[in-house]
């Protein structure tokens, strides 16, 4: 399985991380934060294992850079309405199909928009507005690279099992694609996912597209990728701020006089599978005796260690720690699927036993630093073999 | 009687410590923002520029454990930090102390009639974030001098026996409760 950066801002440190460290297995470039005339002249070589996500979620809606690519649909009509698609589809595929393949990427993207509240005929206007004039485009020239699909699973639909059946029938009746950009909307306030419902019904979804033969790059993820790694899909994405590991259209929405909160620093444990607060640390240093263990090495570590280190969100050592430390951790996965899910549920415990280490030495984490998301991943992963084993479906090896 | 919302607690509490307070230096401030977490209290002793002493109290009507966990944070920055629940609903509390031994944070009431006990004082502990002591301290020494208790804050032992804030609290400890009695309640 890959992990691709998922970038936004400050996508140098992405960058940076994948040339200079050998970090992850490419870039998905977000068009709102790299000026496109930027995106050019990158080399060929990183675009070459990295693919381009249009980010045409609100298409009315001109977000930072995205003014400088002329495939927007809002660049191309002032006042964009829904209604231009009718007119101006098929000059929004080609435009976008050739600055992708211009640039060398991986693969093709079709985009795809998104819907607050989804209004009944939305599966006709993906088809109609992005997939039929892609595919045309794409099937007319006889483009050789893979074409994917960009979908996003609204959070209501995930957890309603009729939608998301709709969706799922309506994907897997698509030709011509190779798979899926899939991508979960999260809008829970929590730093981790603890519902059951959504891991276990995301997981059967990237499953039922699989079984489809469907390839299966999932975006915006957070360390639940490495839950959904056991059904086996391409790729997962590892991201610097939260809104890169958690999927939200707030990010794609003008705010201008909104005040941006700033984030509390944070850093990645491996063995604990979670962001500690920076603001713990030394406490964790003082009270708990093994707390070497648990902040793994790297070359950024010993500088975030220096008792003068200057914690700020704008620091690029705790995000270029974690891109180092999350694709090593991903590389370790067995291969084997089957392999992998014992794997995982020995490490899961791991976990756990080690916060419960952590807690008898006095330190107690909250709910936004502790190991609670990871019973809903143990008991996503009893859910999902006893589906199997009901559904007479085994994991490929 | 009970309190009927926190902000009633949170008043009647605020009046009880500048009564308490009056002629010491300790300074009082409300919703203490900027660390780590925001304690309902934060208590600051100063001699001259240096800050010598600070204790941190979460207010709960009843949610001992939503207080613990938030108390903990203030640990960071604090000699000593008091959970303190509305005394009506204290007993579910009392029989979870093991919890407020464990993680080093006091446990006290506090009634409508201003009425303050402390039935668990913590145990002595220096303030565990270098980074926030440090960062508390250049807020309130006026000469931004990065020490704290006169002394280099990575080696330096805590002593209550200078702390007149830390004296007054004490004597305030409920003298008949104490962890041997902890399953009488």
């Amino acid at each position: 399985m890959l992990v691709y950066h998922q970038t936004g801002h400050n996508y140098v440190w992405n960058y940076d991380s994948y040339t200079n460290d050998n970090a992850g297995n490419g870039l998905i470039f977000s068009p709102v934060n790299i000026p496109s005339e930027k995106l050019v002249k990158l080399d060929k070589a990183i675009k070459e294992n990295s693919f381009f996500d249009p980010q045409f979620y609100l298409p009315k809606e001109i977000k930072g850079k995205l003014e400088t690519y002329k495939c927007f649909p809002a660049n191309i009509v002032n006042g964009f309405q829904t209604d231009d698609f009718e007119n101006l589809k098929n000059d929004i595929a080609k435009l976008c199909i050739d600055f992708q393949l211009d640039n060398w990427f991986k693969f093709l993207l079709i985009p795809t928009r998104y819907f607050e509240v989804i209004p009944s005929d939305y599966l006709n206007q993906i088809k109609e507005y992005f997939i039929e004039p892609f595919l045309n485009y794409y099937l007319s020239n006889r483009i050789q690279k893979e074409i994917y699909l960009t979908v996003i699973v609204n959070q209501d639909q995930l957890l309603n099992d009729e939608r998301r059946n709709i969706l799922l029938n309506f994907i897997t009746s698509i030709q011509d694609i190779s798979g899926i950009y899939l991508i979960f909307e999260n809008k829970y306030p929590t730093k981790q996912i603890k519902n059951l419902d959504y891991l276990f019904n995301a997981m059967l979804f990237i499953h039922a597209l699989k079984l489809n033969n469907f390839k299966v790059n999932i975006g915006y993820t957070n360390t639940e990728g490495i839950l959904y790694s056991i059904v086996g899909p391409e790729s997962i994405t590892m991201g610097s701020y939260e809104n890169l590991r958690q999927f939200s259209i707030q990010r794609f929405i003008n705010c201008q006089n909104k005040t941006v909160r700033q984030p509390n620093p944070r850093l990645y444990s491996r063995k604990l599978f979670q962001w500690i607060d920076y603001r713990y640390i030394e406490g964790l240093q003082k009270l708990y005796k093994n707390w070497q263990d648990i902040f793994e090495d790297s070359k950024y570590k010993p500088l975030m260690f220096e008792p003068t280190f200057n914690w700020h969100f704008n620091k690029p050592e705790p995000y270029k720690h974690f891109f180092l430390i999350f694709s090593s951790q991903i590389n370790d996965l067995p291969i084997c699927l089957k392999e992998r899910i014992h794997y995982l549920q020995n490490i899961f415990n791991n976990a756990l036993r080690i916060y419960h280490e952590i807690s008898e030495a006095g330190v107690y984490l909250d709910e936004n630093s502790d190991g609670s998301h990871i019973n809903f991943w143990l008991t996503c992963i009893k859910m999902f073999e006893k589906y199997l084993r009901e559904s007479n479906y085994e994991l490929s090896d | 009687m009970s309190f009927r919302t926190e902000s009633e607690m949170s008043l009647k509490f605020k009046n009880f410590l500048l009564s308490l307070l009056k002629n010491t230096n300790v300074e009082l401030f409300h919703e203490f923002t900027g660390l780590f977490g925001i304690p309902d209290y934060l208590l600051v002793e100063r001699n001259n520029t240096k800050v010598e002493h600070i204790i941190s109290f979460e207010l709960k009507l009843r949610n001992w454990r939503k207080g613990l966990k938030q108390a903990f944070k203030y640990r960071s920055f604090s000699n000593e930090v008091f959970v303190i629940i509305d005394v009506s609903n204290l007993q579910l509390a009392l029989n979870n102390f093991r919890y407020f031994s464990k993680y080093n944070i006091g446990l006290g009431s506090f009634d409508d009639s201003s009425h303050f006990k402390i039935y668990y004082y913590p145990g002595k502990a220096f303030p565990y974030s270098y980074h926030l002591i440090n960062k508390l301290t250049s807020i309130f020494s006026e000469n931004q001098e990065k020490t704290f208790l006169n002394t280099d804050p990575l080696f330096s032992k805590y002593s209550q026996n200078n702390s007149e804030l830390a004296n007054i609290l004490i004597s305030l400890k409920e003298e008949k409760w104490s962890l041997n009695n902890e399953e009488g309640f």
